[in-house]
């Protein structure tokens, strides 16, 4: 049985593997020009590649940001959180209209961010709370590391370049990190935290 | 007059290793596929101990080496205030598929030691091992020690010599500067070595999704939890190790166009496989567990494809 949950999750599983064969055709269309020239990657054509690559990763990229966001539905367990998420959506594609992609972006991430630390804060302090202990750290886990990555994706898009963009880069990581160690192994965490603090 | 000549003679002494290296190498590959054939476990475990041992021996074989390299390379130029020495990472180079392999020994032997752990389990990591024991006795890290490094310092001696040339004074600044911002970069000791951890655990993960794949009945779950774990272990590695190198691509290449470039695609590429596999496992179910076994066999292929493409892809991880 399909359900949502599960499409969310065969969709991204989709948009990865186009991203993936993206990544492989630019590879082998770099190798193939150098083969013709092998200065191209100091030719004008080089510049024009990467806009070209830019252009054609923005659909999946866009794809998977907007189903980070719909993600966040799928981890709320509350009636407004839909609603909440719609809004997200709409409202990014309003910035994107009117302020251009780069806004959009920056405004889909960052508010998924802060509605994941929001789904967070509620997590913890039991409002939504799994019935197994890891489960909820396992969640807290899942939480933290998308809600690092959706703050990757802000340090990359809209703070590119900018004296913000790799202090907000480690932030990231940071979350990154401890969400996939929390998320991948929280029963083991548990246990090591039960034996330090003999609980 | 500048002379290397005792980091000469020692770099021959470690090339006289390397038939006994590769040899011996090739004996532990047979002794693992034979022994785990016949079902021998307890041969498993001696044999995991001594390949490990000997493993851990040539490493400080290696690190010894380098230590020489410390103690007899330098470079005294007016603008330094004390002599530039150079350490060179333990994984660069000719030493990469040693270390991998040296690390997946290491990472193995607890499973292979452990008494609860039964032969069925273990069989598969056998194999991998073997394999990758015959590769690193073709591609062994003692025949030519760090060549590119080598014809670095060979090239440095010859400056040194001659250093009222423009050539070598231009040679000397640009070795100033790949030792600097290469060699001793803060992030050359921590980016590759978090990448070849995750290597290890992915390639220790591989043998169990391909049976996974082929096996007709119901998936062993023992296999699969064991897989998943490995995976998932060396997906924060890989993770956090790819990332770190992002401000060093900044640092480093700021002047040159990085992005888009063949090893930063397929690296990304190989997250991205990763990442899926870890993805189809949220909700199991019978045919999304299958996706996930094919997709972690595919994901260890791009783990290959993107180590190899260092060698003949262009760009500017290229060492082509």
């Amino acid at each position: 049985m399909v359900n949502f949950k599960n499409s969310l999750v065969y969709l991204t599983v989709a948009v990865f593997a186009v991203l993936a064969l993206l990544f492989l055709y630019a590879s082998f269309y770099i190798w193939y020009q150098s083969q013709l020239n092998p200065n191209y990657e100091e030719s004008h054509d080089y510049l024009n590649y990467i806009d070209n690559m830019n252009f054609f990763a923005t659909l999946p990229a866009v794809l998977l940001v907007v189903l980070l966001v719909l993600c966040l539905e799928r981890k709320s367990n509350f009636r407004s959180s839909l609603l909440i998420v719609i809004s997200i959506i709409a409202l990014s594609i309003f910035a994107f209209v009117i302020y251009g992609g780069k806004y959009s972006v920056g405004f889909a991430t960052l508010s998924s961010t802060i509605y994941q630390f929001f789904l967070l804060v509620r997590l913890l302090s039991g409002s939504n709370v799994p019935s197994e202990k890891y489960l909820r750290v396992q969640k807290a886990g899942s939480l933290i590391l998308h809600s690092g990555f959706s703050l990757l994706i802000f340090a990359w898009v809209p703070l590119n370049s900018s004296e913000y963009e790799i202090p907000v880069f480690w932030i990231s990581v940071l979350l990154i990190t401890t969400g996939c160690i929390l998320s991948f192994f929280g029963a083991e965490m548990l246990k090591v935290y039960k034996k330090i603090f003999n609980l | 007059m500048v002379s290397f000549s005792e980091y000469y003679s020692f770099r021959h002494i470690i090339q006289d290793f390397a038939p006994f290296f590769k040899i011996i190498s090739l004996f532990f590959a047979i002794a693992y596929i034979v022994f785990a054939s016949l079902k021998k476990r307890k041969s498993i475990r001696i044999i995991s101990f001594i390949s490990s041992l000997f493993f851990f021996v040539s490493f400080l074989i290696i690190l010894y080496f380098h230590i020489k390299i410390y103690n007899n390379i330098y470079l005294t130029a007016n603008f330094l205030k004390t002599p530039l020495r150079l350490f060179p990472p333990l994984w660069i180079e000719s030493e990469k598929i040693f270390f991998w392999t040296f690390l997946m020994l290491l990472f193995s032997f607890p499973v292979l030691i452990s008494s609860k752990n039964d032969l069925e389990k273990i069989k598969p990591i056998c194999f991998i091992i073997a394999a990758f024991l015959i590769a690193v006795a073709f591609i062994d890290p003692f025949s030519n020690p760090l060549p590119i490094l080598h014809s670095e310092i060979t090239a440095l001696e010859s400056a040194a010599n001659s250093w009222q040339s423009g050539p070598s004074i231009s040679y000397i600044m640009n070795f100033y500067y790949r030792v600097k911002y290469f060699y001793h970069s803060a992030y050359m000791w921590i980016h590759p070595p978090l990448l070849f951890i995750s290597y290890a655990l992915f390639s220790l993960a591989f043998p169990y999704h391909l049976m996974l794949i082929f096996k007709k009945d119901s998936p062993n779950s023992l296999f699969e939890e064991f897989s998943y774990k490995l995976v998932a272990l060396g997906y924060i590695f890989l993770t956090f190790g790819m990332l770190v190198g992002y401000p060093w691509a900044i640092e480093a290449w700021s002047n040159e166009a990085w992005w888009w470039s063949p090893k930063i695609n397929v690296s990304i590429m190989m997250w991205l496989f990763y990442t899926a596999y870890l993805h189809a496992r949220i909700y199991p179910q019978n045919w999304t567990k299958r996706t996930s076994f094919v997709l972690g066999a595919l994901s260890f292929v791009s783990l290959i494809f993107t180590y190899a493409t260092t060698y003949f892809m262009p760009g500017v991880h290229s060492y082509g």
